[in-house]
């Protein structure tokens, strides 16, 4: 039976499952690639890739390990940032300061993790709130470095292994190898020891204490893990747009996040590309209501509590279970009405 | 031998624990008998690490368990069953045997507990796929004792194993405690239920508002006059 995120970590796959998953994510990628010809499409799909890496750490973070963040537009905004600044003020290139970001990202990470330690429930979720609050506030006052409120221009296009990445369609490829190697580490990770671990103290923290588990440094650890997600789609972010200003890094964003985890469902690592892909389209299709965004946003995010917790990957699964024994039954009806027959 | 020395412990400003002594006896069930309050819960989270000591040491293998770390206590040999059960609900009961075995790396070893556990309590193993929050409440009480042995604790912390559990199932969870025993672990046992505790206790300390204000076998308790009064009801 398929129930549940406990009997997906029982299967133990291996290596063989990911490489199937990523040979079939790939294909999906190339293929939608060349159905894809409208730029506004392909900017829209590369939107949905950047999104999805940053569910991607925050499914990891508040699905598998229970630790709530609102405040992951903050490290969206510090990768972007970093990576904007190596790029432009000491030309380094694109892939070394893809890195520097990730690792920025992950310290931050880190320095957020420690009180999330004492924290729970709403507190650590205000305690988040604050944090993306500050670096908003950071990077618009620090005037110097940032450029305040205008922004940083003008960030250079990225080259790759000597590459230069200029069109949507470039991009695109960009963004879904970093998209096809996230969502593969996660799915390794969440299926490994350490994941188990971090399902272990969502699910029960005293008995993981009492079982022998550091419960604070593996929530440290989902922290790191999760803000360097948040801090390599911010470099993508930061050359894919060409600017990083404070307004793209504010608690709206943060919410429009959790929203996609939720949505999506945050128990599985494929939740977070169907949240952000449902997201990214739905918000582009009312964009005339832009105003109200958050309004349906919280909407919708209510309705899918309410309805299925488990978010739209969770409603797949169950949709697959039913199937399949429906599959199953009608075989085995079939195979005893012709043992019936047969007699 | 487990040893606590003085033992003092506070939640905030309000002391629960005002020096607390008692030991341990290897290969013996020892059980902690009192009333709500009486601190019985907060001398396992000292034992353990849950909750930090201000004075005193709890003594353990040479070892001042005090100064140590969850995880160093429990790989010293020192596991607790949590009250109230704490399985890991969406995990499955297999899932939830094998974190017991969190910080063990002898697969062999690990293997053999994991059948033993199975023989201890038979109700789990036609369930091992089925998620533990999915369970009676008395299979959680087993899946928690079992997932405890998987960590193949030499001394093994009880905490009110049969709060909630019907008459039958405490008599079946507390025979499983003296097998238990016979595979020559120590057991300390924090129980409500007097009467069932006193009965297979060899040692057994009566707390009171705590501090220990009563010690014994568990059959001179059973049959002391006050403890009567107090707590069996008679």
């Amino acid at each position: 039976m398929l129930i549940g995120i406990g009997s997906d970590l029982q299967v133990k796959p291996g290596k063989s499952r990911s490489a199937w998953i990523g040979f079939a994510l790939a294909a999906l990628a190339v293929m939608v690639s060349w159905v894809i010809q409208s730029s506004y499409y392909l900017h829209i799909a590369n939107l949905i890739g950047i999104y999805s890496l940053i569910v991607i750490g925050l499914n990891l973070l508040s699905g598998y390990t229970g630790q709530v963040s609102m405040g992951h537009a903050g490290f969206f905004a510090i990768g972007s940032y970093v990576s904007a600044l190596l790029t432009m003020k000491l030309q380094i290139p694109f892939w070394l300061s893809i890195g520097a970001a990730a690792l920025v990202a992950s310290f931050s990470g880190m320095v957020i993790g420690i009180p999330a330690m004492k924290l729970s429930g709403p507190y650590l979720v205000m305690a988040t709130v604050g944090f993306g609050e500050i670096i908003r506030l950071v990077l618009v006052n620090w005037t110097p470095v940032t450029r305040g409120a205008a922004g940083l221009t003008g960030i250079p296009l990225p080259s790759f292994l000597g590459i230069q990445v200029t069109s949507e369609r470039d991009f695109f490829y960009l963004i879904y190898a970093l998209v096809l190697v996230g969502t593969i580490a996660a799915l390794r990770l969440s299926r490994s020891k350490v994941g188990r671990t971090f399902v272990a103290i969502r699910e029960d923290e005293l008995a993981a204490e009492a079982m022998g588990v550091p419960v604070n440094s593996y929530k440290v650890v989902a922290f790191v893990v999760s803000a360097a997600y948040a801090g390599i789609a911010g470099a993508l972010y930061g050359s894919f747009a060409g600017v990083a200003s404070p307004d793209n890094f504010t608690f709206e964003d943060s919410v429009g996040f959790l929203s996609m985890s939720v949505i999506g469902g945050n128990r599985t690592i494929y939740g977070a590309l169907l949240g952000s892909f449902v997201l990214t389209v739905l918000s582009e299709a009312l964009r005339v209501f832009q105003t109200y965004r958050l309004i349906i946003y919280g909407i919708i995010l209510i309705l899918t509590v309410i309805f299925v917790p488990q978010g739209l990957s969770g409603l797949a699964r169950q949709g697959f279970v039913v199937f399949y024994r429906r599959k199953t039954r009608a075989a085995s009806t079939k195979a005893s009405l012709k043992e019936v027959k047969n007699r | 031998m487990l040893e606590l020395v003085e033992v003092v412990a506070r939640y905030g400003e309000t002391e629960v624990l005002h020096g607390i002594s008692f030991t341990v006896p290897p290969g013996r069930i020892t059980t902690l008998i009192g009333a709500n309050g009486a601190g019985k819960t907060t001398i396992l989270r000292c034992i353990t690490g849950l909750l930090a000591v201000s004075r005193g040491k709890i003594m353990w293998k040479g070892k001042d368990l005090t100064v140590m770390p969850s995880k160093e206590i429990v790989r010293s040999g020192v596991t607790m069953v949590p009250e109230g059960r704490h399985v890991f609900p969406r995990m499955t009961v297999r899932e939830n045997l094998e974190m017991g075995a969190y910080l063990r790396r002898d697969k062999m070893g690990i293997e053999q507990d994991f059948e033993w556990a199975l023989s201890l309590f038979p109700a789990l193993k036609s369930r091992l796929k089925q998620t533990a929050g999915t369970l009676s409440g008395g299979e959680q009480q087993m899946l928690a004792m079992g997932r405890a042995l998987m960590a193949a604790p030499e001394l093994l912390l009880l905490d009110e194993p049969s709060m909630g559990l019907s008459p039958l199932l405490v008599e079946e969870v507390f025979s499983v405690i003296e097998r238990i025993r016979e595979m020559g672990k120590t057991i300390l046992l924090v129980e409500q239920n007097a009467v069932m505790s006193l009965s297979i206790a060899d040692q057994a300390y009566v707390l009171e508002l705590g501090a220990v204000v009563l010690s014994g076998t568990g059959e001179s308790l059973l049959h002391n006059p006050e403890v009567e009064a107090a707590y069996l009801g008679v």
